[in-house]
């Protein structure tokens, strides 16, 4: 796939990541794969994991559960991909090739859906637990995700959290946005909501939860309108209510 | 409908090349007639606009200032396949706009361009021609001067990491 992506990493954030993982478990996480695109992955994505792979001992590496390319046009966003078997065979397979390449556990994430939902052979969980069954991969729930398809199309989320393999997640992602035409999105520009903590607290003390990180998503674009101050405050409310 | 042929028409629906039909699927008539298709273009554009504006500020400002900017980042989104990093995006962006018809966006973004290569540690002189008095262009974009005129002498535009602040004036008469 011809992506017209990055083509390394500069040396002085690999240093700096480094540097961090003398100290620090490292997990890494992408947005570039586009493991959904039916004409194949970014292959580029793939060579600039390939060099974190070999110049830190990163824990876990994880990517989302789309597509941001068709034959190497970029759509500008992310889209989420019908729930088939043809999906889930197509997953599988790329997973597992994953997972072979880099020996390090491959987590997947859930996004949140904005084009209408595609007649679909699976629900979401029945998704996701598929594709983990059939590879081993893990999870990473965005919960924030999940409030904005409960939002958006009515997604019962609470079912889908009694459905999915718990024990396959690693991550949760919790995170704020925006509110656009009535549609809420996951911009990641603000303080997290307390329905999000809420539900998070639920999730991590499910039976058998096998999530071990909960990751405060912030886009840098939101810096400067958020503050320094506001975003360390919010580092520190979040620290305590997870890290006690 | 198969995963390649979904995504394929989405990508056309996205870049405004379906033409809707009484043949299209029902899929992709109720993708067309849906509020989440207008939100899904907004959050493109939004995206491409944000980036853009940050790493070409200059000519950003400029086209806004001609109230250009949306349809310029809607058109090239739509013809050109757009780079997810800005640092591709913005340098193709600018070197989309160096083939406009507007003469003084042309200068706008040649000369942004060759300050960003610059700034990024070229160590390679450019030169850029116009008709345009440079600080008259300067003053309308970021003060309340008026639109430049045209001027019948040449203006070369210096840039180069061996000047004071990157760049310099040199007049052709």
């Amino acid at each position: 796939m011809n992506d017209g992506i990055k083509k390394f990493i500069p040396r002085e954030t690999l240093d700096e990541i480094k540097e961090l993982s003398r100290y620090k478990k490292i997990v890494v996480h992408g947005v570039g794969l586009s493991i959904g695109s039916y004409d194949g992955y970014s292959e580029e994505y793939l060579r600039l994991l390939d060099t974190l792979y070999e110049e830190i001992n990163f824990e876990w590496h994880s990517e989302h559960l789309g597509y941001i390319m068709v034959e190497g046009k970029t759509l500008g966003t992310m889209i989420s991909l019908p729930r088939t078997d043809e999906t889930v065979d197509m997953i599988s397979e790329r997973v597992l090739k994953i997972i072979k390449r880099y020996d390090r556990e491959f987590l997947l994430e859930n996004i949140i859906r904005i084009v209408p939902d595609y007649d679909s052979d699976y629900s979401e969980s029945e998704f996701m637990n598929k594709i983990s069954s059939n590879t081993g991969c893990g999870f990473i729930l965005d919960v924030y995700n999940l409030q904005c398809d409960e939002h958006n199309h009515g997604f019962d989320l609470h079912k889908y959290l009694s459905e999915i393999d718990i024990s396959k997640a690693r991550e949760i992602h919790i995170a704020n946005g925006t509110v656009e035409d009535g549609f809420m999105l996951d911009a990641h520009c603000d303080t997290v909501m307390d329905s999000t903590i809420e539900l998070t607290k639920q999730i991590l003390v499910m039976k058998n939860c096998g999530v071990k990180l909960v990751n405060y998503e912030l886009l840098d674009e939101a810096i400067p309108a958020m503050g320094e101050e506001a975003i360390a405050d919010e580092y520190k409310r979040l620290s305590q209510i997870f890290c006690a | 409908m198969d995963l390649k042929t979904l995504q394929l028409k989405l990508l056309d629906i996205l870049k405004e090349k379906h033409i809707p039909s009484d043949e299209d699927e029902k899929y992709i008539k109720d993708v067309l007639s849906s509020k989440n298709l207008t939100v899904l273009k907004d959050i493109i554009y939004f995206w491409r606009s944000d980036e853009l504006a940050r790493y070409c500020n200059f000519t950003s400002a400029y086209l806004k200032k001609i109230n250009a900017f949306d349809d310029k980042v809607k058109e090239y989104y739509r013809v050109h396949n757009t780079s997810g990093y800005i640092e591709v995006l913005g340098k193709e962006f600018l070197n989309y706009l160096k083939s406009d018809i507007d003469k003084l966006t042309v200068f706008v973004a040649g000369f942004e361009l060759s300050m960003i290569e610059v700034n990024s540690g070229s160590e390679n002189d450019f030169f850029i021609e116009t008709c345009y008095e440079p600080s008259d262009v300067f003053n309308f974009v970021y003060s309340d001067s008026e639109y430049p005129s045209e001027k019948k002498e040449k203006f070369i535009v210096r840039v180069s990491s061996e000047l004071e602040n990157n760049f310099t004036v040199i007049n052709t008469n």
